[in-house]
């Protein structure tokens, strides 16, 4: 009795089965990924389930013949073949009651795996409101199978589901249906869906009129660009005021432990290593929340396809599918999930290109990065009457990476991966408020993943750099700081004879190899490397005034040019071994993004030191 | 029906229609020298079917692509070159 029972949730894409994953687990669910498929894999512990039974949320599908690799995913769970997952027990088959006729199809294909199943007929509120009434019992009757209404949003609305799901694995299975071609399914399915809706309603008019404005030719791009536009300034200005009681939490630690340890290692790991290492990436903390807040309700209000939808045809000119823009929009959080979620696109060509010029879209590693070079350089002034510059600068960068993503994907798509346009067709989702528990389980997930690798990675790297940076100690009457006769410094003086010819000295030299982990980290390490060169005014100062005073501004423009192209993180890398399926393509890509780095860090510091001297 | 031999001239391709345009789908894929069988069967799992109802509702600001139409419970986004895979007869053609 005590065994683990596994049920899937299947459905189709936009039928609100996350959702409904996320109010049938709660926060009790993790992320994971399959062994060599990369594609999410969420499982969760049902709530108030008095027998342990895990439910697994699938990626959406429109059938059982998969068309890209993560309806593949799909597929290969139901049917037992995929590595690392068992079969499972039973499956929710979610539909939704607006469009009832189009979604019954998959549950008649799905019933033919004979395993016990529960169709969830959802968004039954939407459906009301549109005036349509479905008779969930001529249904059950029809399909052979229980049929539960639910709200996904609403936890009360789901009990019911999550009553039936505790004995679903003893239902018996289904009978398979006789007729299985694509189109007399498709028949069958509306069939069904006529026999039980009482009543037919209208579709969702308020979809209908917001995307009137929301697509209109003239309108649509506009609102597409204000809205990039405004999330830049958002995360510059909304952040400040928690960035700075963060940094003076730091600072104000910093003081403690001086104040309170006598001068000497403890005192120097802890204050100038770990807090000064990972105090400067904490403080971002703030900033990545609202990137995410913004991108999470994008996704979940249904105007990320729209975005899409407007883009297609630029994007089709340069060789890409209007769906990579989905792909290259989560980049902006993180390249991973980016390069995961370019799974969605059938084209093999497409998704190598999407993937290959993913890492251009500025992730939020990048942020902290931006963040303390403009906060250094660039003076806090308003320009044009309303655009805060260090804003302006901040779009800039990004535009900077979104234009040479696009130019790259049209040189990519000329050479190496030549080939005809394939098809775009995909639903545009109803629009709908985006629910309070699903943009709070996305940033609590943020955030617990950002503040983990600031204990993990970054905090190992500050670590290992600290005592990289004491040993060996500076000879006697060394003119230098002690660090400068260090490993660090030694490492560091070798690079900086590649990166002397970009305007980086040493200390950037060095910073940039703890980079490679993630990105952040640079700045951490940037932290404890100035640190621990500095007298005790500069401990006190915060890491932008120290750098105000130690690099030239051709130096922090050519910094900021090389981030923008920044050889990416171990775990880019990592991801695009896996999703291309050798070293081949991420060799490519780190090679190329380097020479890009520093072409552009070369060029930006030549033009500047030339104009401003 | 679209596989009796019916001139589908009589029913133009979604592709050739303006926003505004309504009528049922007349034949998806499967006809003149567009034969596509990878490209039906896509347009069918996403919801094209015959004699469903169809409405043009938008098409995307750069080169009027891709096309957004409403078939059914659902609004669906294709490009023109997709959309010449389907026929539409249309409603003023039914009462005129």
């Amino acid at each position: 009795m005590s065994e683990t029972k596994l049920v899937a949730l299947v459905g189709n894409p936009n039928c609100g089965k996350s959702a409904l994953f996320n109010t049938l687990t709660g926060l009790r669910q993790k992320v994971a990924n399959y062994p060599g498929a990369t594609v999410d894999r969420r499982v969760g512990r049902l709530q108030a389930s008095s027998d342990a039974i895990d439910i697994i949320d699938l990626p959406g599908t429109y059938s059982m013949k998969p068309k890209s690799m993560d309806e593949a995913v799909t597929v290969d769970v139901l049917t037992g073949t995929q590595e690392g997952t068992s079969r499972p027990d039973a499956i929710v088959c979610i539909v939704d009651a607006t469009n009832l006729g189009q979604h019954l199809r998959l549950v008649l294909e799905i019933k033919n795996l004979g395993l016990p199943m529960v169709v969830a007929l959802n968004m039954v509120d939407m459906a009301r409101r549109d005036g349509i009434e479905i008779d969930s019992e001529i249904l059950a009757r029809e399909l052979g199978v229980p049929v539960i209404e639910t709200v996904a949003v609403r936890s009360k609305l789901v009990r019911e589901l999550t009553e039936v799901l505790q004995d679903i694995t003893d239902h018996p299975t289904p009978e398979a249906e006789e007729n299985n071609s694509l189109r007399d399914l498709q028949r069958r399915a509306r069939l069904i869906a006529n026999v039980a809706t009482i009543k037919a309603g209208v579709i969702h008019q308020a979809t209908r009129l917001l995307d009137r404005i929301v697509l209109n030719v003239f309108l649509g791009p506009i609102i597409l660009f204000g809205l990039l536009f405004t999330m830049f300034q958002a995360v510059f200005s909304w952040a400040e005021v928690p960035m700075d009681m963060i940094e003076a939490g730091v600072a104000q630690l910093q003081v403690l432990v001086n104040d309170n340890l006598s001068d000497g290692y403890l005192s120097s790991f802890l204050s100038d290593g770990i807090l000064a290492g990972v105090g400067s990436v904490i403080v971002f903390l703030p900033q990545i929340l609202i990137l995410f807040i913004f991108i999470l309700a994008l996704e979940g209000s249904g105007y990320m396809a729209r975005a899409a939808f407007l883009m297609d045809k630029l994007m089709a000119k340069v060789g890409l599918n209007g769906r990579a823009f989905i792909p290259l929009l989560s980049s902006f959080a993180c390249a991973v999930p980016g390069i995961m979620a370019a799974r969605a696109i059938s084209s093999e060509r497409d998704r190598l290109t999407t993937i290959l010029i993913a890492p251009l879209m500025t992730c939020s590693a990048r942020l902290p990065v931006y963040t303390l070079i403009i906060a250094a350089f660039i003076p806090n002034d308003t320009v044009y009457g309303m655009f805060n510059l260090p804003g302006l600068v901040m779009f800039a960068l990004y535009m900077a990476g979104i234009i040479s993503a696009l130019l790259i994907a049209a040189i990519f798509k000329r050479t190496l991966t030549k080939g005809g346009t394939l098809p775009l067709i995909m639903e545009l989702p109803k629009y709908q408020l985006p629910s309070m528990r699903y943009m709070a389980v996305g940033l609590y997930e943020r955030a617990r993943i950002f503040i983990r690798r600031a204990g993990t990675i970054i905090l190992v790297s500050v670590m290992v750099l600290w005592v990289l940076s004491i040993y060996p100690n500076a000879p006697e009457g060394a003119d230098h700081a002690d660090i400068y006769y260090s490993m660090v410094g030694l490492i560091g003086r070798g690079l900086a004879i590649i990166f002397e010819p970009i305007g980086f000295n040493w200390e950037i030299s060095v910073a940039l190899v703890p980079g490679m982990a993630a990105r952040e980290v640079a700045v951490a390490a940037l932290g404890s490397v100035y640190a621990l060169s500095g007298s005790e005014d500069m401990v006190a100062a915060s890491l932008s005034t120290t750098l105000r005073g130690a690099w030239s501004l051709p130096t922090a423009l050519s910094f900021l040019a090389w981030f923008v192209y920044a050889p990416q993180c171990l775990s880019t890398i990592a991801v695009t071994r896996r999703e291309t399926g050798g070293w081949k393509w991420p060799i490519f890509m780190l090679a190329y993004l380097f020479v890009l780095a520093y072409g552009a860090s070369f060029v930006t510091f030549h033009t500047a030191t030339y104009l401003l001297t | 029906m679209p596989k009796d031999g019916t001139n589908f001239n009589d029913f133009p391709a979604l592709s050739e229609l303006k926003p505004g345009a309504k009528g049922f789908i007349h034949a998806v894929g499967n006809f003149a020298a567009n034969n596509n069988a990878a490209l039906e069967e896509r347009l069918r799992e996403v919801g094209f079917d015959e004699g469903l109802p169809i409405e043009f509702l938008h098409h995307g600001p750069f080169g009027r692509d891709p096309l957004a139409v409403q078939i059914d419970g659902m609004i669906v986004a294709l490009r023109r070159v997709e959309a010449a895979h389907v026929t539409v007869a249309l409603d003023e053609a039914l009462t005129g």
